[in-house]
């Protein structure tokens, strides 16, 4: 089930949040697992077994953990945990990818079982891992509710694609949680907020990046177009669908943090990771790069610490050759920031530094989007003129005039503006804002009856 | 009182009794990992059968005798992509533009196969944008389309009877 479904926005969600809002509060989060679970159930049937694993498996650990007095013993746990986490993501997510690539490499004949991705792994395997890691270290608590922790590690606004929520973080919240209409109200306000950036923007979008992506030739200027409408596609899309289940949270009384803070507003490539899927790079930081030794060792381990955590950042979001190169691809970019143009960039006219920025991120979603390296160069190519089709040319003149206004009504919603006027109407004329949802609402409604394109890009992780 | 009557019963009793308990608890788990994930891979693998076991097969469940079999140039027409890296393939189709019965089957590597399914899904949303607005029944059959992949097999079937054809093609591979 994905969220921007008619049976999701006007039977699934409405019947859930009325049976939470009517449950007594002890029975609240037995209410959310059931409905998550069901969720979950009605796209992946047979995975659900795979997630009541990791709740099993997580929750026993958690309490081992708590249980277990020497160091020694809490690290044979944990490696132990982590080794079986990581083994079964990457056997479900990856053993396709390495068969394929050994058979290629090798000449071997190796079955591959083209197993269907489980919907969500990556997230609800990774919540696992920063759970059970915390327990370790001794920063939170064991869980000793089962459904309780099922319930953290199942929720459904933000089990599908995140933000990758910490248990400390809503630890309290699991306990006891109220949302008041006023919360509600909000939490419904992102919704919408949510439901518009995916189905008017990142929806509309994409016909535009996929046209560009489908063309055998392309100008320059076309190229460009549809690169920066795959950046706009992807950015609303995945914006969306984290708006979505933050307001879903705030629904049911969860304060979920923020995993997007205008990404493309940023003066570096530094900067935009720490506007970008703040959730996942946190994470990486949390449990990867400090660990590793983060920036406190001398400059070469420190470069290796960021190859590290960038080749496994690439391989989180795809079991393909193109993600491991996106991931290294910042990798280079970060450390050269860090350690070359990061002061020069400071200095910059912050519209200079932006621009600078977005070309680079621009093109890495180049790299993110194309799984056929052969596709990629020819693409990459294209946007700078090696066997272009010109500078510009028809297409291009024809996009441009026919997604002037959508393109310029994304790119204004990239910066904060619109989103602060809404804010400041909602607080002085609420039923003028009232309207104004209602009315967004219902484009959605008509949009999601009448049309059939409806992809989601990050339901691949 | 709440706290102490949530806590799990595998909670009492901390030490060396309860760690072997835990122990135990997650043999059991990795246990029945290993089976499940042993069903998973049994459900999505397939036997290596000569294609033509497949062609026969197809062509002889009830209503593909109603359908056109399709040479290399009406797939390609059809689905704008190229059959030529399967190992072998086959697509019957109606001639009535207002029926959207069709039947194909292809075996391949990965990346043939990953090609043709991405051809499957332009087909089946190019056709969903066409019939959406006024023909509830083909509606109906396009979003009830079978996409299968089993093994080194892809197949999808839209159509009164393809339930039917996908039988008869599972019937083959298992």
């Amino acid at each position: 089930m994905v969220f921007s479904s008619l049976h999701f926005l006007y039977i699934f969600l409405p019947v859930v949040m009325l049976a939470h809002r009517l449950a007594p509060r002890r029975l609240r989060n037995g209410v959310l697992l059931a409905a998550s679970l069901w969720f979950y159930a009605w796209g992946e049937p047979v995975y659900v077994g795979l997630m009541l694993f990791s709740v099993a498996w997580n929750y026993v650990t958690g309490l081992q953990l708590g249980a277990a007095a020497r160091p020694s013993r809490k690290r044979a746990i944990l490696a132990g945990a982590v080794a079986v986490n990581l083994a079964v993501l990457g056997f479900f997510k990856y053993y396709g990818f390495l068969v394929n690539t050994l058979n290629g490499a090798l000449g071997l004949h190796l079955p591959d079982y083209n197993l269907p991705l489980p919907i969500g792994i990556s997230f609800y395997t990774f919540q696992a891992l920063s759970y059970i890691i915390d327990v370790y270290r001794g920063t939170t608590k064991p869980q000793h509710g089962l459904v309780d922790f099922a319930t953290y590690i199942t929720m459904f606004p933000q089990l599908v694609a995140g933000p990758i929520v910490k248990y400390a973080d809503i630890e309290a919240q699991l306990r006891k949680r109220h949302a008041s209409l006023a919360q509600v109200g909000q939490g419904l306000e992102r919704v919408i907020l949510g439901l518009s950036k995916k189905v008017l923007l990142a929806n509309n979008l994409g016909l535009l990046a996929d046209s560009m992506r489908a063309a055998p030739r392309l100008s320059v200027l076309s190229a460009w177009l549809g690169a920066a409408a795959y950046a706009l596609q992807i950015y609303f899309d995945f914006s969306g669908y984290s708006d979505m289940a933050i307001g879903m949270g705030r629904m049911l009384g969860f304060s979920f943090a923020e995993n997007f803070d205008y990404p493309y507003r940023a003066r570096s490539v530094t900067g935009f990771w720490r506007r970008w899927h703040i959730s996942l790079s946190g994470w990486f930081r949390d449990y990867v790069y400090i660990p590793l030794g983060g920036n406190r060792v001398g400059v070469g381990r420190h470069i290796l610490n960021l190859l590290a955590v960038w080749l496994l950042t690439g391989l989180w979001h795809g079991a393909s050759w193109n993600f491991v190169l996106w991931g290294l691809y910042y990798a280079v970019l970060l450390i050269l920031e860090k350690y070359l143009t990061g002061r020069v960039l400071a200095k910059l006219p912050a519209a200079v530094a932006r621009t600078l920025t977005l070309i680079l991120v621009t093109v890495g979603w180049v790299i993110f989007s194309n799984t056929d390296f052969s596709d990629m160069g020819r693409y990459l190519g294209f946007l700078v003129g090696i066997g272009a089709g010109g500078f510009a040319d028809g297409t291009f003149l024809y996009a441009l005039r026919s997604n002037a206004l959508l393109i310029a009504f994304a790119a204004l919603c990239c910066g904060p503006g619109l989103r602060q006027w809404q804010l400041r109407l909602t607080g002085r004329l609420p039923a003028l804002a009232l309207v104004l949802f209602a009315a967004l609402l219902a484009a959605c409604t008509a949009y999601l009856v009448h049309g059939s394109y409806n992809p989601f890009l990050y339901f691949r992780f | 009182m709440t706290e102490r009557r949530r806590r799990a019963p595998l909670r009492r009793g901390a030490g060396a009794g309860a760690q072997r308990r835990y122990t135990v608890v997650k043999w059991a788990l990795l246990a029945a990992l290993i089976a499940y994930a042993v069903l998973v891979v049994g459900a999505n693998s397939a036997r290596n059968v000569d294609f033509a076991v497949i062609r026969s097969a197809i062509a002889a469940a009830p209503g593909v005798s109603g359908l056109k079999p399709l040479d290399e140039n009406g797939f390609q027409e059809r689905m704008d992509a190229s059959p030529a890296p399967c190992e072998g393939w086959l697509m019957f189709g109606s001639d009535d533009i207002m029926d959207v019965s069709e039947v194909m089957a292809a075996k391949g590597n990965a990346a043939a196969l990953d090609d043709l399914e991405s051809a499957v899904q332009r087909r089946l949303e190019a056709q969903l944008a066409v019939f959406r607005s006024y023909g509830v029944n083909q509606k109906d059959l396009l979003e009830g389309a079978t996409v299968l992949r089993r093994g080194d097999y892809l197949f999808y079937a839209v159509g009164e009877s393809a339930d039917q054809w996908t039988d008869a093609f599972l019937a083959c591979i298992r």
